[in-house]
């Protein structure tokens, strides 16, 4: 077998010359390359459908997913989420007994959530046309016709409120909350899917009948199909999917959230050994940022705050100070505008240092950027791992489905590792400047 | 939360919180039940070919397994120091290596807890050829997904390459078999890692406070009823001379499983781990002892209560034994599989119908494991619905169980549905890498032939009614269960 014989990373640092040569011994250890065999999704519904395929044809089976405009930010509070279970209630035709039957006799499995844009409707059935077209048909008598029984409602809103107070003793929940009323304030991105208790206690049948006929029409879906179909095959589903729906009038986009003016500190007081903090701050809306964009904050933000050890965050808090078990921080992609928060939680007594801590990175980085040898190493781990997101199916269709929910172009997928591979050092850091405060900074725990 | 759940040595990035997940995170967390997610366990050579092989240095045969079901293609065989491996070819764009250890919790002494644990976190730490630095250095670089968790049972460690870098996770592993240094200024700053991680999964909710000590009501005086993580006062209390003796007795090759999972080359890999592998010396091992408890221990009930319970809720197990018979799984085992799928396998469900739709429960989650080694227990936990009193639903809970005890209570359309959805299901959970080079090291540690794997949905659906009344009346009854309210504690009760 032929091995790679260049070793990468012949521009690192002089401190980090020990590190380079093991990394360039090892790197000789690599087997013969082979190029990744990116997915590639297509548009297979026309003009007027938005339905997307990606085809994956080692395992059996199919994922469908249905986005609906309407997520937990439009209408009532807690709205979208109520119809979103309504839809597994039953229809007109079936009871919730019969409907369920006749899914668990394909052997399919259908989920429904709500997500800050996005009512979603999953579908994951075995590659055989028949139970596909079987499954979708249910799926869809139960979006234009759900039964919509009152005793549903009421069942549902009173499990949706046994969670609310459940939650009340989960200090993540309550970071997460006052983080998000704080940085979002009036817009509806502040709520929860669930919305309060007295938001559910608001809900009555009529609002879910006309969140539904407003919000569950094929002018307002994106359909996503991931699995072992051709094109053909793949567009007769779509189609039927999106020929199934009501007609109905695209609604209105949300409005941007109000700018954060001004850093804000809360303290929540909780009886607990440890503090749960959230940093958060304003980020652009997914649909503003080029891809470009994106990429360039993500391969800083993994020097910083990213899911490894080598991130800053992990070896200040975690590695030297041995004061939380896990720091992260990430972009939560909204289209009206999103935000970026690094969140860990301690023990109560150091919640303040590891904060004072994380700030100062967060607020140097902005500043002076990250240095050569911290990007060079995400820049590579980055185009490495390109491959690790398409290893299922189910990898792939979460992979469309991000870029589908953003409006993202069909061929990101092929352009990503060019993007990674022209990505510079002075670029990266210009993107990270929007690290710079200000933040909502909330601690739930002992003061 | 899980029975019994793995530690980790960090949390997974961007776990979703209930509060404000993204978006399209519905799209890879279909529930599952779960016996398909925790179907963890291992297995040889049912059905299989022993070939000669004349391309590699490993000298002894390879046992080509079955093409097909979910393992199908895989390749096992042992390299003279008793290192077992499993090949399992895959056309994914990547590949899995996981080596795993057959030592953990159960494996230490009164007073150790927490020891096969923080041993997992030293692990990352400096060896004789890479300091702790270096690693995650070389793992950021080349892009790989990594981590490790310790159980009851087991201690894995994993990493995930692009396939032309999966050799540098063989000279990764092959680096911490044996050649692990301690320090202590590290070890002192990972205890309180480790403290941290302790306080957040198992202090800072009251839920998970009840769990720890349910675990130790159900399984008591042995080692499966102890947390895997340990006590606060356990964790302060090891020493660098504990951690040192623990990994010189476990950790050897000829204690420990190596699967490749993924776009490789059999031929090729099988020389790559005889080049990374072959040359560590093995250690005698003491064999491990399976913990296994009196039978018949009779009902147990204890009340939690706590001031930061906000709404009631209820734990009730049922205990049950080893299933392993030979290399196979006893007919129980399966039988609980399609018990639990009845009772709380979908909307049609007895649970889901008789329990939540009628307003006795909020929610109710059943956890078994049908392959878990040593004592473990079919759990239910469980929210009564407001203004229903905790003793009632668990009374609730087991009259829906008691209706499968009568060859009427099982409808046999229901029967069908299970078996079907199950299919399904095994089909679908075939979709992950990771769940499946899982399935090739549990089962080849614990001596389970992979037919069991391949075979799973037809042996589900050879389960019959009298089968499932049988296994029900033996292990899901009153006398065999453990109960636990957990309830707020009033302030004046302080």
């Amino acid at each position: 077998m032929i091995k790679k014989t260049a070793p990468l990373l012949l521009a690192l640092g002089t401190a980090m010359h020990a590190q380079a040569d093991i990394i360039g011994r090892l790197d000789a250890l690599a087997l013969e390359d082979k190029p990744v065999a990116l997915p590639r999704s297509y548009l297979v519904g026309g003009a007027d459908a938005a339905i997307y395929f990606t085809p994956k044809t080692d395992v059996p089976m199919v994922q469908v997913s249905l986005l609906f405009h309407g997520g937990y930010a439009h209408g009532q509070p807690g709205l979208s989420d109520l119809a979103a279970s309504m839809i597994t209630e039953g229809t007109k035709r079936h009871s919730k007994e019969a409907f369920h039957k006749a899914l668990e006799n394909l052997g399919v499995r259908l989920d429904t959530h709500t997500s800050a844009d996005y009512l979603q409707v999953h579908l994951t059935a075995l590659n055989d046309e028949a139970i596909l077209n079987e499954a979708v048909d249910l799926v869809l008598e139960a979006i234009r016709a759900p039964l919509l029984s009152d005793q549903a409602r009421q069942m549902l809103i009173a499990s949706n409120k046994t969670i609310l107070d459940q939650s009340e003793s989960d200090p993540d929940y309550l970071a997460q909350r006052a983080a998000m009323n704080a940085l979002y304030g009036a817009h509806p991105y502040a709520r929860s899917a669930q919305g309060t208790k007295a938001d559910q206690d608001a809900l009555m049948h009529a609002d879910i009948q006309g969140f539904m006929a407003r919000h569950l029409t094929a002018q307002n879906v994106k359909i996503v199909i991931t699995g072992a179909l051709d094109e053909r095959q793949a567009t007769r589903l779509g189609g039927r999917i999106w020929r199934g729906l009501k007609q109905g009038v695209a609604v209105n986009a949300l409005p941007a959230p109000e700018p954060l003016r001004a850093t804000k500190r809360i303290k929540v007081p909780h009886d607990t050994p440890q503090s749960a903090v959230v940093i958060a701050r304003m980020a652009p809306s997914c649909l503003e940022q080029d891809i470009r964009g994106a990429l360039l904050f993500e391969l800083g933000n993994q020097a910083v705050a990213g899911g490894d050890f080598n991130s800053q965050l992990m070896q200040k808090v975690r590695e030297e100070m041995g004061a939380t078990y896990g720091i992260y921080g990430y972009d939560t992609k909204k289209r009206a505008g999103g935000h970026y928060q690094v969140s860990f939680a301690t023990q109560s007594a150091m919640q303040e240092t590891v904060i004072e801590a994380t700030r100062d990175i967060l607020e140097q980085t902005a500043q002076n950027g990250i240095h050569q040898d911290a990007f060079l190493l995400a820049k590579s781990g980055a185009q490495n791992a390109y491959g690790h997101r398409f290893l299922s199916t189910q990898n792939i269709h979460a992979q469309t489905l991000n870029l589908v929910g953003c409006d993202l172009p069909l061929n990101t997928f092929e352009i990503i590792p060019n993007l990674y591979a022209s990505a510079t050092l002075k670029e990266t850091n210009a993107a990270l400047m929007r690290l710079r405060g200000p933040y909502v900074i909330v601690t739930v725990g002992q003061d | 939360m899980h029975l019994g759940a793995p530690r980790c040595r960090r949390l997974h990035h961007h776990a979703p919180d209930r509060y404000n997940q993204p978006w399209y995170l519905g799209a890879i967390m279909n529930k599952q039940p779960l016996y398909i997610l925790v179907l963890v366990a291992l297995a040889p050579l049912f059905g299989c070919t022993a070939l000669s092989n004349a391309d590699t240095k490993a000298a002894a045969p390879i046992v080509q397994h079955a093409q097909t079901g979910i393992l199908g293609g895989a390749q096992s065989f042992v390299l003279d120091n008793g290192l077992r491996v499993v090949i399992l070819p895959q056309k994914t764009p990547a590949v899995i290596t996981q080596i795993w250890y057959d030592v953990g919790a159960s494996d230490e002494a009164p007073g150790k807890g927490g020891l096969a644990h923080f041993l997992e976190h030293m692990m990352f730490k400096d060896n004789e050829t890479l300091t702790g630095s270096e690693y995650d250095r070389i793992i950021g670089h080349f892009g790989a997904q990594n981590n490790a968790f310790t159980s009851h049972n087991y201690t894995v460690y994993y990493e995930l390459f692009a396939p032309r870098y999966y050799p540098l996770a063989l000279k990764l592993e092959a680096a911490r078999v044996n050649g692990l240094l301690f320090d202590a200024q590290k070890i002192q700053i990972e205890r309180e890692v480790i403290k941290e991680e302790r306080r957040l999964t198992s202090e800072s909710s009251p839920y998970a406070r009840a769990f720890e000590v349910f675990w130790q009501l159900a399984i008591p005086n042995n080692p499966h009823g102890l947390p895997v993580i340990g006590s606060m006062a356990d964790i302060d209390a090891l020493t660098q001379a504990d951690l040192e003796a623990f990994y010189t007795r476990h950790y050897a090759p000829n204690n420990a499983v190596l699967v490749l999972a993924g776009d490789v080359n059999s031929d090729e890999a099988r020389a790559k781990i005889q080049e990374h592998f072959g040359a560590l010396k093995p250690k005698p091992l003491t064999p491990r002892v399976l913990s296994a408890s009196p039978k018949a221990q009779g009902a147990k009930y204890q009340v939690f209560a706590d001031t930061a319970v906000h709404t009631p809720s209820l734990y009730l197990a049922f205990l049950l034994p080893d299933f392993k018979d030979k290399d196979a799984l006893h007919v129980d085992a399966y039988a609980l599989d399609v018990a639990q799928s009845l009772l709380d396998g979908g909307e049609n469900s007895l649970f889901a119908t008789e329990l939540v739709q009628e307003g006795i429960v909020s929610t109710i989650d059943t956890h078994y494991e049908s392959t878990a080694r040593g004592d473990h227990l079919f759990f239910i936990e469980a929210t009564p619905s407001e203004g229903v009193d905790v003793d009632v639903a668990k009374d609730a809970i087991m009259a829906q169980i008691a209706r499968l005890t009568s060859v009427d209570g099982v409808d046999k359309g229901a029967l069908v549905r299970a078996q079907n959805m199950a299919r399904t299901d095994f089909i679908l959970a075939s979709d992950s890498l990771e769940f499946k080079a899982s399935l090739a090291g549990e089962f080849t540690l614990r001596g389970l032939s992979f037919d069991v794997v391949n075979h799973y949905p037809d042996a589900l659906a050879r389960v019959g009614q009298a089968d499932i009344v049988s296994a029900v009346l033996r292990y899901l009854n009153p006398e065999n269960s453990i109960y636990m309210p957990i309830v707020p504690k009033k302030e004046d009760a302080l």
